[in-house]
């Protein structure tokens, strides 16, 4: 029963925890991307260039509205698709203002993403894109449904937008068919067009990557507390240990270049040494436990860089599951008498041990030492189950700290 | 992706660190502090009919231990008082010990061996080991 309360106390904690950060991040996009100001410019309705500095928001918004200002120390300025003509990011995403075709739906102008510019033009809004020879012309999204045929249900996708491409292809002969309703299809296909029309295309997406790697190695510092219910809190003392690692971390810079999946493997090993005593039978038990447990660590999670540059703070968040590769205890047992005769004994083998399965976060900074290269410092926090647990009671917790440092490439 | 010489030379440098690192991680067991001395008792070897060599280890001592050695039954635990046993005195320094018995022992008996230290208020007895004369 008090297992049960604990274990339910433990993850209420941990989700409550996991919850504020995945709350911090989504919802309050301002705040994360808000601060993060790259060099850009704006065109100016009279086609004025200024630049100056503009924030990166990867979502819905830069879309609505673009935020400038024309240095660092300036408040930053709201501009509507009504104040410009256009802004971008240097060497980045470039949007221009205009007013979408009818079947939007939307009164009024909006900022739309410029992918090729040429003869046959390519943008997206939010997911949707839309082509301009003369005028703007949407490339309607795929869609699927199931309709009724000879009594039979028939999943049938609506593909408008493949006839439409080839009614804007059709002067070069070029067909739509086969192309994916896909940013990269899209863009190679508008982009073979406007060859064919004689002009070399300017591409304005695809110098960035749709999925990138990066792979790092590490090694630190570790302070394992492991609690074993059964036994009093401060039984055992912190294993502190040194260890070693790999990972990679894969991002997507085309849509996010501030967000990574990451994935690593290391060998920990840990030695926890606890001293216990208890009354037995009107003597005095006091007992040495030594665990030694060695752990393959595969941490699974994601890292959210606060800048977009390489140097740059980030925080990261996962789950860590880890697998015993050796283990061994040993107890060495004195039963004092109250005559002052001590009976030893050792035992082996009185501990059970099990994978355990945890939660991280962690705080770091990144710094790049050349254009391959990047050094990384980094706090972490772990709670995991235990990995051992005694017959009478199965269950024990344990808090991890790690100061990591390592090299990303 | 393409390295140059230096970005070599320091991931080189960085496995290096990270060989240290991970040839450092070996803990060390340490043994808890007592207000009388830690003994245990190691398996018998050498066992004949004629005789056999007891082991033992003083692991532990932050007092002087007056009396020290092993001691044996063939039919209960053995007790310092009653059963056989075998002296090697006193000494203020851990390690391990051994005594060969020699002419004590009926071949084809079951026995339990203690190692034993006694200090001033303590006699702690090692764990018991068993053994068959032959």
């Amino acid at each position: 029963m008090v297992s049960t309360s604990f274990l339910a106390r433990v993850v209420c904690r941990i989700s409550a925890g996991l919850l504020l950060a995945c709350l911090l991040i989504l919802l309050s996009p301002e705040w994360v991307h808000g601060q993060d100001f790259r060099q850009g410019y704006i065109v100016r309705n009279g086609n004025d260039t200024l630049r100056g500095l503009i924030a990166y928001r990867p979502g819905k918004k830069g879309f609505r509205e673009c935020l400038f200002k024309s240095s660092k120390k300036e408040k930053s300025t709201r501009l509507s698709p009504d104040a410009i003509e256009a802004y971008g990011l240097t060497g980045d995403a470039e949007f221009v203002s205009a007013t979408l075709p009818p079947d939007f739906h939307k009164q009024g102008k909006v900022f739309i993403r410029k992918l090729v510019q040429g003869p046959l033009s390519l943008y997206v809004y939010r997911g949707t894109f839309v082509v301009k020879k003369d005028t703007l012309v949407t490339l309607p999204r795929l869609k699927g449904n199931s309709i009724k045929v000879d009594g039979r249900m028939v999943y049938q996708e609506n593909k408008r937008y493949v006839g439409l491409l080839n009614l804007q292809l059709q002067d070069c002969s070029m067909s739509a068919n086969t192309t994916k309703y896909t940013g990269k299809e899209l863009t190679s296909l508008v982009n073979n067009y406007n060859r064919c029309k004689g002009q070399m295309a300017l591409i304005k997406a695809g110098n960035r990557p749709g999925t990138r790697v990066d792979f790092q190695a590490f090694g630190g510092f570790l302070q394992s507390n492991l609690t074993v219910n059964y036994l009093s809190r401060n039984t055992f003392s912190p294993s502190k240990t040194v260890f070693g690692g790999i990972g990679m971390d894969i991002s997507s810079p085309r849509s996010n270049d501030k967000l990574f999946v990451s994935l690593e493997a290391f060998y920990v090993k840990s030695t926890y040494q606890g001293y216990y005593e208890a009354p037995y039978n009107g003597d005095q038990m006091r007992q040495d436990i030594y665990l030694n447990v060695s752990f393959l660590k595969i941490p699974l999670g994601l890292r959210f860089n606060f800048r977009g540059t390489s140097n740059t703070p980030y925080f990261r968040l996962g789950i860590a599951q880890s697998f015993i590769l050796t283990k061994s205890d040993r107890t060495l047992q004195d039963r004092v008498a109250s005559n002052g005769v001590v009976q030893s004994d050792e035992l082996v083998g009185g501990y059970r041990f099990k994978n355990p399965l945890g939660v991280w976060g962690a705080v770091g900074y990144q710094k790049s030492i050349s254009s391959r290269i990047a050094i990384f410092g980094e706090f972490r926090f772990e709670r995991s189950n235990g990995p051992v647990g005694t017959p009478i009671q199965p269950f024990s917790h344990v808090v991890n700290y790690n100061a990591i440092c390592g090299i990303r490439y | 992706m393409q390295f140059v010489g230096s970005d070599i030379k320091t991931m080189n440098r960085f496995a290096f660190f990270c060989l240290v690192l991970i040839l450092l991680s070996c803990t060390k067991e340490t043994i808890t502090n007592r207000e009388y001395p830690r003994v245990t008792t190691m398996e018998v070897t050498n066992i004949s009919s004629a005789q056999a060599v007891f082991h033992g280890d003083l692991f532990f001592t932050s007092v002087a231990v007056t009396d020290y050695g092993f001691v044996w039954s063939n039919n209960s635990f053995p007790e310092i008082n009653t059963s056989p046993r075998r002296s090697l005195g006193s000494t203020t320094t851990a390690g391990p010990f051994e005594a060969t018995i020699q002419g004590d022992l009926i071949a084809g008996k079951e026995y339990t061996v203690q190692a034993y230290a006694i200090s001033t208020g303590f006699v702690v007895y090692g764990k018991v080991v068993k053994f068959t004369s032959q």
